[in-house]
């Protein structure tokens, strides 16, 4: 007899225990996924990010060296962080201000609304480098469309990829290519602000102006401030199209942060000094977006926060 | 301050036509309802005289000034949400004063009109809450507040207490019965809960299918139902109804039989009719009009179905012999048991009689029902 309630006393656990691991089981290929290819790698990066690593060759411990050689001896890093900061500045207000604007438009209740933001959203789709090609034959100096319409404006086109004044403005423009997913982004957002307050708007003589400022604008900012963020966190990603529509040149206007890490990296195979610097740029963008985190407690507003003292004032 | 005048509107969305031609004289300062089920188009009338929905026809005037071209902003109108609309990211005093202060209105007398608005609602210490922090009742007073502010000739409302609990409701009723009267200003109210339109209302608008079915004072509405709709809407339970042949007496009086009734019933009308067609017309009686009596006084014999007990009054469903369905309201504490055997009679002053259009014959009234509703009727014309 009481064999056979010990007996059922393991069973049952045993079921309990399947029945608490099934769960993990489903997301296991995730997790998986994430432990080998995201987390795996990142601890990797920083433990090479302290070694001399050459790609063939011995591997020796340098301590913090390599992180002083990129701050104090490594001009480029100051000359390549500066150059992206410079495409953060333009392209981060830019996509979200151009791609708001984008999803006020599309969100207007006119005749072939569907088409146009299928249209607006292709380019998003576009592989990287198809979207590279289109751009080199649009910037081409000689026999680029773009010239050749400033041209029929009267203008003499600059020389958009070659002369370093315009080169990165040329990139900017490239890239903003993509505003399709922070459009679609905020235009779901756009879409879930009740219309009745800007019926009760309209009834109160409220402009369109403020009523773009004072209510699509707060209601929309727990979206506006992720496109910021990941505006952010693409700026300083950028490599494809600066990669392959410049080279980073001409005269290094284009030479981004990720291209120095690139050649660093694959081209003079110093594993251990690229990955000091993706620890830096990973750091910048941490302290970037945990900056516009910080101040967004001015300019978010969540429907379902309430701040303390508006809880104490309850 | 100004009445409404609404000429042959019509609104249709696409092919469904929503509106089909209403004609409406609201006067100055005066409360009335639109009253309705779902889908008979009194929101849509209501957002047409905002301005929210552009009409398909007719015109829409307000006091001297046609404002049926007009945006919404330039009617002098203001509007209470059903769901408030307050603006979330706003605390209560800026979410009054947002349209004035983009109008250019000077500050003192936008601190002037928010203080006596939020006076009027009790709502002065929720002034720097958002809407978040306030409770149902609180965010209905903020949203009449904003229209109060903005002190228009017109106050629509759009079911504004459909999101309270009942008991909220019914002192929210109370409330905005003594704002109409402080303010004096005309107001239109859509419901459609017909306790609401009754209680408010100077006059009400019964609308069906976007047509008017009857535009009266509430009593009229109840004791002289134009049709069969307004006959069935109003009043709780229902009209009883059923079909009966009609045979003119004389001009002022007609027979009714059926073989539901025993014998026959004269019904008694208030002004003469010339003829009455040879069709089976609608017979109606209110369910609070049938009492339960002994056999040899009855018209009718059935066996009770079912009782409803409320406290107050039993309602009574029989099937008569005859299988026709009726119901009966009797007092709360009446021994009548589910299965009896009931002998039913009715007054034939309290019988409505409807053609086979649907069309009431007008009813002789007795003098006190006639007096009450002239006297409602002398009280919603001397607001004008």
């Amino acid at each position: 007899m009481s064999t056979l309630v010990v007996q059922d006393e393991a069973s049952e656990e045993r079921h309990r225990f399947i029945e608490k691991l099934t769960p993990y089981l489903f997301i296991s290929p995730w997790i998986l996924g994430f432990l080998f290819f995201t987390l795996g790698p990142l601890i990797f990066s920083f433990i090479m990010s302290f070694y001399d690593w050459p790609v063939v060759g011995e591997r020796t411990f340098v301590g913090l060296q390599n992180y002083e050689v990129m701050l104090t001896e490594d001009p480029l890093f100051w000359d390549s962080l500066w150059i992206t900061v410079k495409f953060g500045l333009f392209f981060v207000p830019f996509n979200v201000i151009l791609g708001l604007l984008l999803a006020v438009l599309l969100n207007q209740k006119v005749f072939g609304t569907g088409v146009f933001r299928t249209i607006f959203y292709l380019p998003s789709v576009i592989s990287g480098v198809a979207l590279v090609t289109i751009w080199a034959w649009i910037y081409s100096h000689e026999y680029g469309i773009l010239n050749f319409l400033l041209g029929l404006a009267g203008i003499e086109g600059p020389n958009w990829l070659g002369d370093p004044n315009w080169s990165l403005l040329a990139i900017v423009i490239a890239s903003l290519w993509g505003l399709g997913g922070t459009m679609l982004i905020l235009l779901t957002g756009l879409q879930s602000i009740p219309k009745e307050l800007y019926e009760a708007a309209k009834m109160s003589d409220v402009p369109a102006w403020a009523r773009l400022i004072y209510i699509t604008i707060p209601m929309l900012s727990p979206m506006l401030l992720f496109t910021v963020i990941t505006s952010i966190i693409s700026a300083f990603q950028q490599l494809t199209i600066a990669l392959l529509l410049t080279g980073g040149g001409p005269l290094e206007s284009t030479y981004f942060f990720a291209m120095y890490i690139y050649d660093n990296a694959f081209k003079y195979f110093e594993m251990g000094f690229a990955a000091a610097n993706s620890w830096v740029m990973f750091l910048i963008i941490l302290v970037l977006s945990m900056l516009v985190l910080k101040s967004s407690s001015a300019w978010v507003y969540y429907e379902g926060e309430m701040k303390n003292s508006e809880a104490a004032d309850a | 301050m100004a009445g409404v005048d609404i000429k042959q509107l019509y609104k249709s969305f696409g092919k469904t036509e929503v509106l089909t031609g209403i004609d409406l004289g609201i006067r100055d300062g005066e409360f009335v309802s639109f009253l309705g089920p779902s889908g008979c188009g009194k929101t849509t009338l209501l957002r047409s005289i905002a301005g929210l929905e552009e009409v398909s026809g007719g015109s829409v005037r307000l006091g001297a000034r046609i404002i049926t071209q007009l945006p919404p902003a330039k009617r002098d109108i203001a509007m209470v949400f059903q769901n408030y609309a307050l603006y979330p990211h706003m605390n209560v005093y800026k979410n009054l004063s947002f349209g004035l202060s983009l109008n250019g209105v000077p500050k003192a007398e936008i601190e002037e009109r928010v203080q006596t608005a939020s006076r009027i609602l009790q709502i002065s210490d929720l002034l720097k809450r958002r809407p978040r922090q306030l409770s149902g009742g609180q965010r209905q007073r903020v949203a009449i507040g904003r229209a109060i502010v903005r002190d228009p000739k017109l106050f629509l409302l759009d079911e504004p207490l459909s999101n309270l609990d009942a008991g909220l409701r019914v002192s929210m009723r109370v409330e905005l019965a003594s704002l109409h009267r402080r303010l004096g200003v005309t107001m239109i109210y859509v419901t459609h809960d017909q306790v609401e339109a009754m209680t408010l209302s100077s006059r009400v608008v019964v609308l069906n299918k976007g047509a008017v079915a009857q535009f009266g004072t509430p009593l009229e509405l109840f004791y002289a139902p134009q049709n069969l709709f307004v006959a069935g809407f109003i009043g709780s339970p229902k009209m009883n109804m059923m079909k009966v042949n009609a045979n003119a007496i004389n001009e002022m009086s007609i027979a009714l039989t059926s073989e539901s009734i025993s014998g026959s019933i004269s019904f008694q009308l208030s002004t003469p009719v010339q003829q009455v067609p040879d069709q089976p017309h609608i017979f109606g009686i209110r369910p609070e009009n049938v009492g339960l009596v002994e056999e040899a006084n009855s018209h009718m014999s059935g066996n009770v179905e079912l009782v409803e007990r409320l406290g107050t009054e039993s309602q009574v469903h029989v099937r008569l012999d005859s299988g026709q369905g009726l119901t009966a309201v009797t007092r709360g504490t009446h021994p009548v048991n589910m299965g009896d055997r009931v002998h039913l009679n009715f007054p034939a002053e309290h019988c409505h009689l409807f053609s086979p259009e649907g069309e009431a014959y007008p009813r002789k009234l007795d003098g006190e029902t006639r007096s009450l509703i002239e006297r409602q009727e002398t009280a919603a014309l001397c607001i004008a």
